[in-house]
């Protein structure tokens, strides 16, 4: 892991499969490849993916209760049981050959005869005044991160979703009162979580609100509200939602939708043959770590066909 | 893992460590993980360990400004890369890794490293972490490859703001990791290899 083991890793080979993202669904097609007997690489940007930043997960079958690392460590076990490599590295450009893609990074050059781009998504910023200039001082995508760093002081999540609901409660448990600023009518938690918030004393929401602006000095001091209220605060927590990692998928002509999102069949294949993809990256209606997973796994399946049908020997 | 890890080291390699009387918890916790290191190494590892109160020239040589501290120095004694942190759960893999680089093992970035060293000035690397940053090890890891490919340029200090929090309190830290570069420019969150080296060579992407 982490590159450790460079002796594992054959940087003149082509690889049967190249996956690329470092999160559930990377880790989880991987696994199923390397079981398929394929010769799997795994190169990733960040190891553990977005689930790695969320403090609790509860609805992963098998599962009970974990953090998100809590899951990545169990994902990072599995894959070192089967000696699968995985490279820190981001992949700039794909190029394709007759009977392979040629991968290259600002580091490195691999081939491989398949590819899954498992490159997930990363959060959407608010684009307001002060974001920009505050990040690290005070606003942060990551409650499970930094969350301890505001201890008895006052924060606000911005957001209505599921994830908002939950930094919101991991952010209860240490700070004096933690804020939900929503623009719509009622949070769109899951049950389960809604109740949870709704319970806690430590935590109000305020609908129909907007922030237009982040205020401070050193660190951040208010928010202003799209009345024109300014709200004091020591912490914001945005979380808006993610965008998906394609840019890399669009520039090499695979077909996305209006979302940015990669275009996949129920195969998981894209309009590219030997190049798949699964995950937040690619145009499910759902997106959780058990659906990334299952994608990632159909994928596996997928790239193990198609190396088949190309009658190349594995 | 950290009796898994360690078992991958198979050429011997020492560590110097300067534990404190005035941080006893903080010293007594590194050397209770350190003993696991160094009883499931198969003799591998070997320890060094120093008072800090009471070897003021070793202290100096090495500029030892806090304790407890790990040092890992290359073949010409220099340090490479320094822990005020003690190396369990995230870091147990990038500290192993950097433990296996030093003995011999390849570095992934050693190449682009090596020909962009003419162009990268002396730089101490400090990474502020916690034990429950998700991206933590990714980032150690990286700043910890690039300083020992460096040949002596580069230097990397991990720092767990928790067990020094007026470090924290100094550069004013509310996000992890944040990187701070020669004392002068701070980078936070997931940083990239190729984010780093650009800064390191005053390049933009």
């Amino acid at each position: 892991m982490f590159n450790i083991d460079m002796e594992g890793i054959d940087l003149e080979k082509t690889y049967d499969l190249i996956v690329l993202g470092g999160g559930p669904t990377a880790i989880g097609c991987a696994i199923y490849a390397a079981r398929f007997a394929l010769d799997v690489l795994v190169i990733g940007k960040i190891f553990g993916g977005l689930i790695a930043t969320t403090h609790l997960v509860e609805n992963y079958p098998g599962i009970t209760s974990t953090s998100g690392q809590g899951l990545m460590d169990m994902f990072k076990e599995h894959m070192n049981s089967l000696n699968i490599p995985y490279i820190s590295d981001e992949i700039r450009s794909i190029e394709q050959t007759t009977d392979h893609f040629v991968l290259h990074s600002f580091f490195q050059k691999f081939k491989a005869k398949s590819v899954v781009i498992a490159t997930g998504s990363e959060r959407k910023k608010l684009g307001i005044p002060g974001e920009e200039d505050f990040a690290g001082r005070g606003v942060s995508y990551c409650a499970t991160c930094d969350g301890p760093f505001y201890k008895d002081k006052t924060v606000c999540v911005v957001g209505g979703s599921d994830s908002a609901a939950k930094e919101a409660l991991f952010l209860s448990q240490n700070v004096k009162k933690v804020y939900i600023i929503y623009r719509g009518e009622e949070i769109r938690a899951e049950p389960i979580n809604k109740k949870r918030v709704e319970e806690n004393h430590k935590i109000e929401i305020i609908y129909r609100t907007n922030i237009v602006e982040i205020k401070g000095d050193n660190t951040v001091k208010s928010v202003i509200f799209d009345n024109g209220t300014e709200f004091e605060v020591d912490g914001v927590f945005i979380e808006v939602g993610s965008i998906p990692n394609s840019d890399l998928a669009k520039r090499i002509g695979v077909k996305t939708n209006e979302k940015n999102e990669i275009i996949i069949n129920r195969k998981s294949e894209t309009n590219i043959p030997g190049i798949f993809a699964a995950g937040d990256v690619a145009d499910a209606p759902f997106k959780q770590a058990i659906t990334g997973v299952s994608e990632g796994v159909i994928a596996a399946y997928s790239s193990f066909d198609f190396i088949k049908e190309m009658n190349i020997e594995y | 893992m950290i009796r898994e890890e360690i078992k991958k080291l198979i050429k011997p390699v020492t560590l110097k460590i300067f534990t404190s009387s005035k941080n006893l918890q903080e010293s007594v916790k590194m050397m209770e993980v350190i003993d696991i290191y160094q009883k499931a190494s198969n003799e591998m590892l070997k320890i060094e360990e120093y008072r800090f109160e009471t070897n003021s020239e070793l202290v100096k040589k090495y500029e030892i400004h806090q304790a407890p501290t790990i040092l890992m120095t290359d073949a010409k004694d220099q340090v490479v890369i320094r822990y005020l942190a003690v190396p369990s759960a995230a870091k147990i893999q990038p500290f192993v890794q950097a433990l296996m680089i030093l003995t011999g093992t390849p570095n992934y970035y050693e190449n682009v490293i090596r020909e962009n060293l003419n162009k990268i000035n002396p730089t101490v690397i400090k990474v502020l972490i916690t034990d429950y940053c998700a991206y933590c090890s990714t980032v150690i890891s990286i700043c910890s490859q690039f300083a020992l490919a460096s040949e002596g340029k580069l230097s990397t200090t991990i720092i767990d703001i928790m067990a020094f929090p007026d470090i924290s309190d100094k550069y004013n830290v509310t996000t992890v990791p944040t990187l701070i570069v020669n004392e002068d420019k701070k980078l936070i969150g997931d940083i990239t290899a190729e984010e780093l080296l650009y800064e390191l060579i005053n390049k933009t992407l």
